[in-house]
């Protein structure tokens, strides 16, 4: 029985959205075989995907590393905006990719180094701080984008397009658009942050501090230094993120910037259960669906059926959560229950 | 300068009227340990079903569309208690998961009925209920604060967030008292949303709860977890906002861009700054907030 209980949840789970799918009036083996083929029928659509998945999966790395260590950074959309923001400042002064990158990077650490000091020092959640930070930072791209960042004759709410010097170098894949530096570049993040996690001293105190502080404190460990730099260092691969995704795809910053895309990266984080190795699968599945849900918006002609995915998002993680806390015993205590 | 201070006091209430029950919901939740994330969404989703009901019925649906938002907010809130309670995971992770299906949710089905039509607002009916929002809403924080203070069961669920293990040895049952709190927390989270469409707009629009549920949450702070707190957060924000609308107005007027931009990040510059020079407190607080049951 608490075995099955997960596989009960996940099917559940899974019934739930395609009644969804079915109360909306589309037959369910016409939008699974269209939501598939959306995501991996061709080499475009694969492509669609991985161009969606690389700055996720930058930016859910960053997620995993806060969570890990017991920091719940909820700005990852934020930093995103951030980098996004810098990288478009900085590739078009400079025309220099890495340059524009390397600003990306710093904005989003920067963003994130704000609520890890203010919840190191000052006591203020960083639940709270990021989410306030989030709804900042998209006013200060509704502004940018219609300020000083505008194109040069004022006629549209974006920046000028990036010089082609500050282009992320494509790797190739289909006809509509190619994948791009920004996947390969996500993957080595995601080694490195799991060999961290897992194998230096660091990691293992960082980890150990999110459950038992005094334990870390007392072995010696910079705990709160550490939790600081470790929350910088999320915001820096989320503002990568932003970074590889302008100068990697749209090559322009406006109002669509990040959509979403930083809290996809939480959700994705959640659903790998903060597991570093199904973080690749979980980032892969977020990204098929949404760039599946785009094609069956357009085979259905269903409006809002791109929406689906966003619920699905929320299903999944609630799905894993359930399986997690199920196959999770208890330990053993003085005094507690004998389990039933 | 005679009608501009009514004038003024009534746009702050229209503000303050879904952050004060929206604030009050999460002080219910949290003094009984559980952070309720997915208020943003549930907002959201008592907006949207208020406005279904209401849409096209005139006056009469609007008591119909009041109970339908209450009860999908406490649907959803009872979902959070199913993950947290009995399944034991994280309330930030569990509320995080509800808030992005509520978020999907509200958009695919706006989205399938678009032209619904609009409401009949409170503000629009001739009979003395069109006053009944506002009083309900100046009443409700003094009525939880006496259930709270006052009453077995409000003992109850401060002892759930506070010290749980200590209830239990009561003979209470923290399980169940966490549960029937997040009942009502759902409840008045909907009514919130619900306010949103049939006493301020009469309408609905994608994402209409604008970070209000979010920013509810860290009001909880400022209201130090009383539900008189919320009121008077709730209204000092709206103040806010109020200022922020007038001035706001005028520097789009002037094509300031910059201006129109600080303003609008106001809400949320204050609050981190107001966290951020806050004397942290950790006696108002709950103290076994977000901690599982044994």
């Amino acid at each position: 029985m608490r075995r099955a209980a997960p596989w009960c949840v996940a099917a559940g789970a899974a019934l739930l959205a395609l009644l969804l799918l079915r109360a909306q009036g589309l037959p369910i083996a016409a939008a699974l075989r269209a939501l598939a083929q959306g995501a991996f029928g061709d080499a475009n659509a694969w492509s669609a995907t991985l161009r969606i998945a690389a700055p996720l999966l930058l930016a859910a790395t960053g997620v995993l590393l806060c969570f890990r260590c017991g920091l719940w950074n909820i700005g990852a959309e934020g930093q995103l905006l951030f980098g996004g923001l810098a990288a478009a400042y900085a590739g078009g002064a400079t025309g220099a990719g890495s340059m524009a990158l390397l600003a990306g990077a710093l904005a989003g650490a920067a963003g994130a180094a704000l609520p890890a000091w203010l919840s190191a020092r000052r006591g203020v959640p960083e639940v709270l701080s990021t989410l306030m930070l989030n709804g900042l930072a998209l006013e200060l791209l509704r502004w940018l984008v219609t300020g000083p960042l505008q194109e040069p004759t004022r006629q549209f709410p974006q920046s000028a397009p990036l010089p082609a010097g500050a282009w992320l170098p494509q790797l190739g894949l289909g006809s509509t658009g190619a994948v791009h530096l920004g996947l390969p570049l996500a993957l080595v993040a995601l080694l490195v942050v799991a060999l961290f996690l897992a194998r230096t001293r660091a990691g293992v105190a960082l980890r150990a501090g999110a459950t038992a502080p005094n334990l870390a404190l007392a072995a010696g460990f910079p705990l709160a230094r550490a939790r600081i730099l470790a929350f910088a260092a999320g915001g820096a691969l989320a503002g990568l993120a932003g970074a590889v995704d302008v100068t990697g795809v749209a090559r322009v910053v406006d109002r669509s910037l990040a959509q979403g895309l930083g809290y996809a990266a939480v959700a994705a984080a959640l659903l790998a259960g903060l597991q570093a190795r199904w973080l690749a699968l979980s980032v892969l599945l977020f990204a098929a669906l949404q760039s599946g849900t785009a094609q069956l918006q357009w085979v259905a002609s269903l409006p809002g059926i791109d929406r689906f995915g966003l619920v699905l998002q929320g299903l999944a993680i609630a799905a894993v959560v359930v399986a997690v806390a199920l196959r999770r015993r208890a330990p053993p205590r003085p005094g507690a229950e004998p389990p039933r | 300068m005679s009608d501009a201070l009514p004038d003024l006091a009534a746009q702050v209430a229209r503000l303050a009227l879904p952050l004060v029950l929206a604030t009050a919901s999460e002080v219910v939740a949290e003094r009984a340990g559980v952070v309720n994330l997915a208020l943003e969404g549930i907002v959201l989703a008592g907006a949207l079903a208020a406005w279904m009901v209401a849409a096209g019925g005139g006056a009469g649906a609007l008591g119909p569309a009041l109970l339908a938002a209450l009860l999908v907010g406490m649907v959803i809130a009872l979902l959070l208690a199913a993950l947290v309670v009995p399944a034991r995971a994280h309330p930030l992770v569990a509320g995080m998961a509800l808030h992005f299906a509520c978020l999907g949710a509200t958009a695919l089905l706006f989205a399938r009925h678009p032209a619904l039509g609009s409401v009949t607002t409170f503000d629009q009916l001739a009979s003395p209920w069109r006053h009944a929002p506002w009083i309900g809403a100046a009443l409700l924080p003094f009525g939880l604060a006496a259930l709270l203070g006052r009453t077995r069961f409000g003992l109850h669920l401060r002892a759930a967030g506070d010290h749980p293990a200590a209830l239990r040895a009561a003979g209470g049952h923290p399980a169940r008292v966490r549960v029937l709190a997040l009942a009502l927390a759902g409840a008045l989270g909907g009514l919130a949303g619900a306010t949103l469409t049939t006493v301020l707009s009469g309408t609905f629009v994608d994402g209409m709860s604008g970070g209000r549920g979010f920013l509810a949450l860290a009001l909880v702070l400022f209201a130090r977890w009383r539900p008189l707190g919320a009121l008077a957060a709730g209204l000092f924000v709206a103040l806010l906002m109020t200022v922020e609308l007038r001035l706001g107005a005028d520097a789009a007027r002037h094509g300031q861009g910059f201006a129109v931009f600080a303003l609008r990040a106001l809400p949320w510059v204050a609050t981190i700054t107001a966290l951020a020079l806050r004397r942290p407190d950790r006696s108002a607080a709950p103290g076994a907030l977000n901690e599982p049951l044994d």
